[in-house]
């Protein structure tokens, strides 16, 4: 188990423990336990959540040969440095997903 | 911002561009995309839209997409822009096809920075930045 030791607000550490205590009691590894979650959550919020700019990219046999912050930026990249768009293959910061959905399932098919 | 539909299903107004190719479609004015929900990407087209924003031309990615009965279909993407005009609004991301597309569909991805709300008994779609 990893260790991280934190210096944080004096009243945002209040409200956590208040809200830890109240959640899960006032037993041991509680905290831990929620600032985990925490941690969890704020990795898979969406990078805009975390104040965090998407980067576009091209790719060429595996390298990046340009980036920007929007494809309009990425997309004058690639002409000022001569590339043909249609050559490079363009990639996204944004986390994708495994699968996409097209309609919620409601049933479960019977087993 | 408020749009009418008539036969219950919600559309909004859209202008989809390559900026690579500096293709837009349609390319005057705009083309009605269908809010759907369901679909958790942004914009899903037509193979007949994807090759008129020649998109068909760069190298693509795929994923796989899971129907509502549980159906996986495979999905052809390149990154592109999603404009709402109205709204003076752009999103950037996958503009996704596969060839049993028939209409364009604009999905949560689109409205991720929007309020939207549909009033069934005005017929009415809006759509306002948060």
């Amino acid at each position: 188990m990893g260790v991280i030791t934190l210096t944080i607000d004096d009243d945002l550490e209040t409200r956590f423990r208040r809200k830890v205590s109240r959640i899960f009691g006032a037993g041991r590894g509680t905290l831990g336990k929620a600032a985990e979650e925490s941690i969890r959550l704020w990795l898979e919020a969406p990078p805009e959540k975390r104040g965090e700019k998407i980067v576009y990219w091209a790719e060429l046999d595996g390298k990046k040969v340009a980036e920007d912050t929007s494809l309009v930026g990425l997309a004058d990249g690639l002409r000022k440095i001569g590339l043909d768009p249609r050559d490079v293959i363009l990639r996204s910061s944004e986390p994708q997903p495994k699968e996409r959905h097209l309609g919620f399932p409601t049933a479960r098919t019977p087993k | 911002m408020s749009w009418s539909f008539a036969d219950l299903t919600a559309v909004v107004p859209v202008l989809l561009r390559n900026p690579f190719l500096d293709v837009s479609y349609p390319e005057r004015g705009v083309a009605l995309a269908i809010l759907d929900t369901g679909y958790d990407g942004l914009a899903l087209v037509p193979e007949s839209v994807f090759r008129a924003l020649r998109l068909n031309e760069h190298r693509a990615t795929s994923i796989i997409a899971t129907l509502a009965d549980g159906t996986k279909v495979p999905l052809t993407q390149v990154l592109g822009l999603l404009e709402i005009p109205d709204l003076e609004l752009i999103e950037e991301g996958n503009i996704e096809t596969n060839p049993g597309v028939s209409e364009i569909l604009v999905g949560m991805l689109a409205v991720r920075n929007l309020v939207a709300h549909i009033n069934g008994c005005s017929r009415t779609l809006s759509l306002e930045e948060c």
